[in-house]
């Protein structure tokens, strides 16, 4: 009987381990997957980017519908994209990435201020729309002399940056959204 | 111990319920799809003389031909995780004068879990046609792909014998699919009989009645098939076998239908090779679709296959025969061959544009409209080139 007990032990657990296992390996397979002697199948791509023409309901995957840059051919969301850019559109642009993510102004003096000036650097960080899916580094320096000094910025006006980028983002899904309704 | 087992069952039972990830609910979306074709051909068949179509003159060599599907998409997903949606596609069909009417393709519907399958349910392909591996071909090249349609039938009836099990038959039926386990899925479909669409029963008649079991060719059809996709290194396989068999009609001495294919595709470096053969107890056209005489000899065909993709051009080229017993003493087997390269461009997202060639060797078939005479059993042989465009949306 304990022997029984034992392999029954034995047996549980080797399921469960093999359970773990399915779970990378077990899926439904979406309909596209089946042999199809469709015309329509056999044609690569779709005229107007997506699988039909939306008559009812709301775009899902529709380009910039969720900003994940998959199909506007950028690396990154494309919401954060744009709203960085905006946000950072008072500085002139110095190298902008679009595929890394990577977005560098040069330096700016704001005006009416001659002895101070600021660059940012904003990374993206992926293609999903997050609050942490940003990033902006702040660089100031003072005119001491006749040289540039690095001077320390406070880090809450990095995080305020990246807060106006984020609502921006949000705005700009908002009106996508809208438009595909 | 029956503890010990039911503990057992329901940690099994917990792991595949918690495989299911969190899903969130879509509202359904309902979107209009289809394609247009256009497509000239140029057509050299020594079955289009005079002497064999007995018309005054042979059959001119140039002709243009139109295509179109429009098809109605839906698709949702409840908030149980179950997708669910139906299609409805809506074809060209020569079934009047001018070949311009329309009428349905297939109209189905389905539900799907993430860990349970897919269940679909009207008019579409059997489980055994869906799961099939075939020979890999490009638009419009094939077995039975864009020649066909540029020349006419022989006695029997059909263009081309080289096909894959069930050739789309779209008769009314229910299908099950499996999820995918370690590459490997299944799937089982049964359809009472072979008629599709509405099943409007037609009194006074005592041969379309569905639920007779004298009419049509095909009752009780069975099909089913299991299918491996995968990859080693660099190398993709995918390989399929696909069984069916349906009962003959009540009252006909036909012996019942049965149709098996077995497939296998491997593809790297954007070349995919394959083929595929098909046999059973069938005859004409579609494996499967109707009995076969008794004293008749099995049908088989099979095809090999080879298409290499790179950027927007795909070319590919493909070898199939098929062997059908003539039924009549002193007649061979018809054997029809064909041999076929082409090429397809994308212009852009959806738009194609394809030409190809192909020959068709069909020997042992008599011309339409002619006695079923050993004398009429002659050789067909046949240049096909086409170029043309497909457009989807």
């Amino acid at each position: 009987m304990r022997l029984t007990r034992l392999m029954m032990l034995g047996f549980t657990a080797t399921l469960i381990a093999g359970c773990s296992a399915l779970e990378g390996n077990v899926r439904t397979p979406e309909l596209d997957e089946y042999s199809s002697d469709r015309r329509r199948d056999q044609v690569r791509g779709r005229l107007g980017g997506t699988d039909g023409i939306l008559i009812f309901g709301t775009e899902r995957n529709q380009r910039g519908g969720t900003g994940s840059g998959d199909a506007s051919g950028i690396g990154v969301n494309a919401f954060l994209w744009r709203a960085a850019l905006d946000t950072l559109s008072f500085m002139p642009l110095s190298s902008a990435d679009p595929f890394g993510g990577v977005m560098i102004t040069d330096w700016y003096s704001p005006p009416g201020t001659t002895g101070e000036r600021f660059r940012a650097t904003a990374y993206i960080l992926g293609r999903q729309l997050r609050s942490d899916g940003v990033r902006v580094a702040l660089f100031r320096q003072e005119l001491r002399g006749n040289a540039w000094v690095d001077v320390p910025v406070a880090a809450s006006t990095a995080s305020e940056l990246e807060d106006q980028v984020l609502a921006r983002a949000r705005e700009l899904r908002a009106q996508s959204t809208a438009a595909a309704r | 111990m029956r503890k010990i087992l039911l503990g057992t069952t329901a940690v099994v039972g917990a792991a595949l319920m918690g495989m299911s990830v969190a899903q969130a609910q879509t509202a359904p979306t309902v979107r209009v799809g289809g394609y247009f074709e256009f497509t000239g051909g140029y057509v050299d068949d020594n079955f289009d003389t005079a002497a064999t179509t007995g018309l005054p003159s042979s059959r001119s060599k140039v002709d243009f031909r139109s295509d179109m599907e429009l098809h109605v998409i839906v698709r949702g997903k409840a908030a149980n995780g179950l997708s669910y949606g139906a299609e409805i596609e809506l074809q060209m069909d020569a079934n009047n004068t001018s070949s311009t009417a329309v009428d349905t393709d297939e109209m189905w519907g389905f539900v799907s879990s993430p860990t349970l399958g897919t269940l679909q349910f009207g008019d579409q392909d059997s489980a055994a046609d869906q799961l099939k591996v075939a020979a890999p071909s490009v638009t419009n090249l094939g077995e039975s792909g864009g020649w066909d349609e540029f020349i006419a039938p022989e006695a029997g009836g059909t263009r081309y014998i080289l096909t894959t099990i069930n050739d789309g038959s779209d008769s009314t039926k229910i299908i099950y699919l499996s999820p995918q386990f370690f590459g490997f899925d299944f799937g089982v479909s049964y359809a009472p009989n072979q008629y599709e669409g509405e099943n409007f029963l037609i009194g006074g008649s005592s041969t379309v009645l569905q639920r007779d079991s004298n009419a049509g060719s095909i009752r009780n059809e069975l099909s089913g098939a299991i299918r491996y996709r995968g990859s080693f290194g660099n190398v993709g396989v995918a390989a399929a076998f696909s069984a069916m068999r349906g009962d003959a009609p009540s009252g006909t001495t036909v012996r019942d239908p049965n149709a098996y294919q077995a497939g296998l595709n491997l593809s790297a470096y954007g070349v995919t090779v394959g083929g595929h053969y098909v046999w059973g107890r069938y005859g004409g056209s579609a494996p499967g679709r109707a009995g076969l005489a008794p004293g008749l000899n099995n049908s088989n065909n099979w095809t090999i296959g080879a298409t290499y993709r790179a950027g927007a051009i795909a070319v590919g080229a493909f070898y199939a025969l098929g062997k059908r017993d003539n039924a009549l003493v002193g007649v061979s087997d018809r054997e029809q061959q064909a041999i076929g390269v082409g090429a397809v461009y994308t212009m852009a997202p959806g738009l194609e544009v394809f030409a190809n060639y192909t020959n068709i060797e069909d020997e042992n078939v008599r011309a339409a409209g002619t006695a079923n005479v050993a004398a009429n059993y002659r050789n067909r042989s046949i240049d096909v080139f086409i170029i043309g465009t497909r457009l989807a949306f």
